[in-house]
């Protein structure tokens, strides 16, 4: 815990320190606005990186969830222990295989040479330029997200007691309604929570936007990752490092409000 | 009259085990018929077949006439009332009894009396704004209750409700389901593995272990004519004497249980005992009569008195009688009518008490 917050509140102070160009050990201390104002306050470009960051991760989040829970719901009801030893196994595997692997892996597909075009022509279609758009980091994304959100969503599912749902269904409901009425909204609260996490985790990515944007699309971390070692603009980065965490936490708060608000009845 | 519920060769398999063995069955409407027998008997398996959690490996469910092996349990007329309620946490008391009416499409008006009615038979008018975590265990258990009355389904199915209740509130609850049972005439099957509470609620109760159905029969029926030692042991209590049979008629059966001694016992209707085959004698603790000098009675034997428990109401003897003991029950009328330790007493019974057994 300590570490992190002490490596945070380090973040922090570098922000208000003044960029001495070509400088990287600090001298001395100062205490300047002149970072957030630069990014923020004179120009507007770095609104866009930002707001490209939070649209596309939360694009890919949604999907990423959306695709996840029937799976982490098989995971957890399926009658049948080889169906759920094989999807449980295949989830965590996938985390084994590095984000860079994975990123690769999508490079290849939908490279100019790659599969996807390769179908492409010899359909007939003009060879196009996938790599560098907005669907192709989204892909990526959704990609590296759905382990993680399989497995985050475990949990809560875990924890809708399965006596319930069949209570439901001894009662009249069909499946769907159960899954409706029943195990959703009891389940809603950790899918807010794993929703938040996977999107914690995919705003900040790094090598997804790195690769597959093909210089073109950038998202917070490559933006931070250019101050910091092309430029060597510590108190740049760390400003634009604290917006990214800041707005993050601030949305999380947020959400985290309105559910406790909606929830009154019974958590 | 067909049944209004029946189970035909009813099996269930899980894996290598056979958990449900051949499960036959009838009911008629409006009767209350426990399913009784220790843990992992396969009562509760059977019992959620009936409402369509599990498949039947083999054999045939029909409801009302109707075979429901193939509906799945949203489609078949029961409603359960588990052993931990599983109230929806997440709706207030009204929602979840009128849960069911809503799956059914009711009309508004319509749900709401049928709620009101549900909750006025378990007596808990009043409540339907709460939530289930406010509510004690004994009023979530009514609420369960009420939810499953509230549909007005063919075959009320209730798995170990009282078990998670404490023990005087048990007693006074199990009496209100079998009012309420009868009053509504609903046909239910009541799911337990406390004997005492089979004998009270029941109509006909039916006594499983290891998958089969061993004995069935009307609570005094079965109480009075075990006719297995498992039976025997498991309902109520039971001396059981071990014995050979040395000369056996119509009215009555002799047996000698060692050392010259002999006693009597009545004959079981359905099945003739030979000469020399191994019997138990099987007789209930409360149906002995025990004296410092014996009053008569053909089965008598003589003991020393090793040790007295005393429970409030009752008191209990263990009688020792060379190589076994006899437990006897005995009301307590007043403390200094009470036997001791190491008295020496005589130990009787009628003949009418005593029940062969087979020995197993």
């Amino acid at each position: 815990m300590f570490p992190f917050l002490g490596a945070l509140v380090m973040l922090i102070v570098e922000s208000f320190q003044t960029y001495i160009h070509g400088g990287i050990i600090q001298v001395s201390y100062s205490f300047t606005l002149e970072n957030y104002v630069t990014y923020f306050g004179k120009t507007f470009v770095y609104y866009g990186f930002l707001w490209d960051t939070i649209r596309l991760a939360g694009i890919a989040v949604v999907i990423s969830v959306l695709m996840a829970y029937p799976m982490a719901y098989k995971i957890i009801r399926s009658k049948s222990k080889m169906v759920k030893k094989i999807l449980l196994t295949t989830t965590i595997a996938l985390f084994f295989v590095s984000t860079t692997t994975k990123v690769y892996s999508w490079v290849v597909i939908l490279g100019d040479a790659g599969v996807v075009n390769s179908i492409m022509m010899f359909l007939g279609f003009h060879q196009t330029r996938y790599l560098g758009s907005d669907a192709a980091i989204i892909i990526g994304l959704i990609y590296f997200l759905i382990p993680i959100a399989t497995l985050a969503l475990i949990g809560p599912i875990k924890n809708v007691d399965p006596l319930l749902e069949q209570g439901a269904m001894n009662l009249g409901a069909t499946m769907t309604k159960t899954f409706l009425r029943i195990t959703l909204p009891l389940s809603m609260p950790g899918i807010i929570a794993s929703t938040l996490l996977v999107y914690a985790i995919g705003v900040s990515s790094f090598i997804i936007p790195a690769f597959l944007g093909r210089g073109l699309v950038f998202m917070m971390a490559n933006v931070i990752y250019k101050r910091f070692s092309e430029t060597f603009n510590y108190p740049g980065g760390a400003a634009l490092s604290v917006v990214l965490v800041g707005t993050t936490l601030f949305m999380a708060y947020g959400i985290g409000a309105i559910m406790m608000k909606k929830m009154r009845g019974f958590r | 009259m067909s049944a209004y519920l029946e189970l035909v060769a009813l099996s269930k398999r899980f894996g290598s085990s056979l958990v449900v063995d051949s499960v036959s069955l009838q009911m008629g409407k409006g009767e209350l018929l426990t399913l009784l027998g220790p843990s992992g008997c396969g009562k509760t398996t059977t019992l959620r077949m009936i409402a369509g959690f599990e498949m039947p490996t083999s054999g045939d469910i029909y409801i009302k006439g109707e075979r429901v092996n193939d509906k799945p349990p949203y489609r078949r007329n029961t409603a359960m009332v588990f052993q931990s309620y599983a109230l929806f946490p997440h709706m207030t008391i009204f929602k979840n009894v009128a849960f069911g009416l809503e799956m059914r499409k009711e009309s508004r008006q319509n749900i709401g009396q049928r709620v009101g009615h549900a909750l006025d038979l378990v007596q808990l008018r009043g409540f339907e704004d709460r939530y289930p975590r406010q509510l004690s265990g004994g009023q979530q258990q009514r609420v369960a209750l009420a939810r499953a009355l509230a549909v007005e389904p063919d075959i009320l199915l209730l798995d170990e409700p009282l078990s998670n209740i404490d023990q005087k509130l048990r007693q006074q609850m199990r009496l209100e389901i079998k009012a309420i049972q009868r009053r509504l005439g609903i046909t239910t099957v009541y799911v337990t593995h406390d004997q005492g509470e089979a004998l009270v609620i029941s109509d006909r109760l039916a006594v499983m272990n290891k998958g089969r159905i061993v004995q069935a029969g009307s609570p005094s029926e079965v109480y009075e004519s075990p006719r297995s030692r498992f039976v025997a042991d498991f309902i109520g209590e039971a001396n059981l004497i071990t014995g050979t049979v040395l000369k056996s008629n119509k009215t009555r059966v002799e047996v000698g249980i060692g050392d010259g001694q002999v006693v009597f016992a009545l004959p079981d209707p359905e099945k003739s005992v030979r000469e020399k085959e191994r019997v138990l004698v099987s007789i209930r603790p409360e149906r002995i009569q025990i004296s410092k000098t014996g009053l008569g009675e053909r089965n008598s034997l003589v003991g020393t008195v090793e040790e007295v428990i005393y429970i409030g109401s009752n008191v209990r003897y263990h009688i020792g009688l060379g190589k076994s003991i006899m437990v006897v029950d005995k009301q307590v009328i007043s403390l200094d009518t009470l036997h001791q330790v190491g008295d020496k007493v005589v130990v009787e019974w009628s003949e009418a008490n005593a029940i062969l057994v087979p020995a197993e």
